[in-house]
């Protein structure tokens, strides 16, 4: 098997009213991938595309180097799926969800189930629906570490969870891979987690790849530049992304390259994933 | 083969919270008992099929759509699974419904003959696979709560018809009488005949149904 996990080749789908065109990406072993973008850009079609729970209309995607329609079975056996709400039936017990994953995944560890059990407070009597947005999200976690799984696709996992949670979860990831053998495929609006987890960041808007590429690579590609309303001239105005006029002045997102100083009076600042995504977000949208 | 009872475990396991109201649907054809015995597994058949779609409901309230997305099992084991699912509920009730249909048979003075329990069980068969292949492939295609009003569609055909057969050639069937008196005492006298043709048309009915419905389902991935 190569150093790829998850190769995603021109990926298209069109729907008539939306369309997902041209996505590529690849996800190597041992790492994190965080998939951004706005509601509605095409992140969580993606992943039902990579589950093949949707049929791409062109392109490939290649799961531990096998197709995903092809082989969808034997992909399956080593993918874990955290969805961004429980995909049981609500009236099951915690046991039995461990009960119906069992029946599915040759590598089912029953007593790795029960030790993630304890370790996450999941009450083995309890209902699904009795759980919490955190727990529910928790109980999915433990089913796809159960299996063994080698590649973990998680779809907005933490919408709805307080940062307590959200922290914890990031901090299972982080473990997760540690071992350097398995990566995870992370689809959140929230960016901020992403910001001490996510080792490579793909980055969907209108449903076309605006960046995929190392985090840090994404992070110094931009700059967010602010200044008085008076140090705002034409030159500048046509290089900013997602201009932003208030009172006091201006701010909006630079190329790194085009400002290795500040204009005058101005100030360069690091721009955060979030910053990167609701600049770039406002500009593609229509005026 | 495997993944299709791996399927059906897990249609077993999502149904079984539901069992206890699932249960209080097979008195519904103990009513018909009282009229007529073979009237009971008529009812039975029929209304199981449109039982059998309640996990359809379920699937469609929990969005089990991603559960199945997620696991590691073919589309067609999917739905094979279903309908093995789908056929041990049908001969889960010909084991309830025969020893009924004979205990209501003598409750209401009757002596059922074997004949007239395996006309029962084959015509409860046949009926419980027309009613499913005719659903199944729709709620799988266009979901449950769409397909719900229109799956009953069989079940009011054969209610209407019944009822303007009877009123439009109830005449003509008197003028047959002695025909068709011949062929009830034919079926009384080779019980096995009718039986197993309505089981050979049932199941025909449902292997066609099941090949629609491996097509209906991944036509939904296309979607």
């Amino acid at each position: 098997m190569s150093n790829t996990l998850l190769d995603v080749r021109a990926v298209s789908k069109n729907y008539g009213s939306f369309a997902l065109r041209d996505v590529s990406f690849s996800i190597p072993k041992g790492y994190i991938m965080g998939l951004i973008g706005p509601n509605g850009a095409g992140k969580t079609t993606l992943i039902h595309l990579i589950l093949n729970l949707l049929r791409r209309d062109s392109g490939e995607i290649l799961v531990f180097g096998m197709d995903n329609i092809a082989d969808d079975s034997a992909i399956k056996q080593q993918v874990g799926v955290v969805f961004d709400s429980v995909p049981y039936v609500e009236d099951w017990k915690v046991k039995d969800v461990g009960k119906a994953m069992s029946l599915f995944y040759d590598g089912w560890n029953q007593s790795r189930f029960l030790e993630l059990a304890e370790k996450f407070r999941l009450d083995m009597g309890k209902k699904v629906k009795e759980l919490s947005r955190g727990m529910q999200t928790k109980l999915m976690l433990a089913c796809a570490l159960a299996h063994e799984a080698k590649l973990l696709i998680l779809d907005e996992p933490t919408s709805g969870m307080d940062p307590v949670a959200r922290d914890e979860l990031m901090d299972m990831l982080r473990q997760y891979i540690a071992d350097g053998e398995k990566s995870v495929l992370f689809s959140t609006h929230i960016t901020s987690d992403l910001e001490r987890a996510a080792d490579f960041i793909t980055y969907i808007r209108n449903g076309q790849l605006f960046f995929t590429g190392p985090t840090d690579e994404f992070l110094d590609e931009w700059r967010l530049l602010k200044g008085g309303r008076n140090d705002l001239t034409n030159e500048l105005r046509e290089k900013i992304v997602g201009l932003r006029e208030h009172h006091a002045g201006f701010d909006g997102l630079v190329k790194a390259k085009d400002f290795p100083v500040p204009p005058d009076g101005c100030v360069l600042d690091q721009a955060s994933i979030e910053d990167i995504m609701l600049y770039t977000a406002k500009e593609a949208m229509p005026s | 083969m495997t993944g299709a009872v791996k399927m059906f475990r897990l249609d077993l396991l999502s149904m079984q919270v539901y069992f206890k109201s699932y249960l209080v649907f097979f008195l519904y054809p103990l009513l018909f008992a009282w009229w007529e015995p073979v009237g009971m597994a008529v009812m039975a058949g029929m209304m199981l099929a449109m039982l059998g779609g309640s996990i359809f409901s379920v699937q469609e309230k929990n969005k089990l759509e991603r559960l199945y997305g997620m696991l590691s099992i073919s589309d067609s084991s999917l739905v094979a699974g279903r309908y093995l699912f789908l056929l041990a509920n049908c001969l889960a009730i010909q084991l309830v419904i025969l020893p009924l249909h004979f205990a209501v048979s003598r409750l209401i003075g009757k002596t059922p003959s074997g004949s007239e329990l395996l006309f029962a069980m084959g015509l409860s068969y046949f009926l419980f696979w027309l009613q499913c292949s005719y659903q199944i492939p729709l709620f799988i295609k266009f979901g449950y709560t769409k397909m719900r009003i229109w799956a009953t569609a069989p079940f009011i055909v054969i209610a209407l018809s019944s009822v303007l057969f009877t009123y439009t050639l109830g005449d003509a069937l008197k003028a047959r009488g002695p025909y068709l008196e011949k062929a009830i005492y034919y079926m009384y006298i080779n019980p096995l005949q009718p039986m197993l043709t309505l089981i050979a048309l049932g199941t025909l009915l449902g292997a066609v149904s099941y090949l629609i419905s491996i097509g209906a389902y991944r036509s939904t991935k296309r979607r």
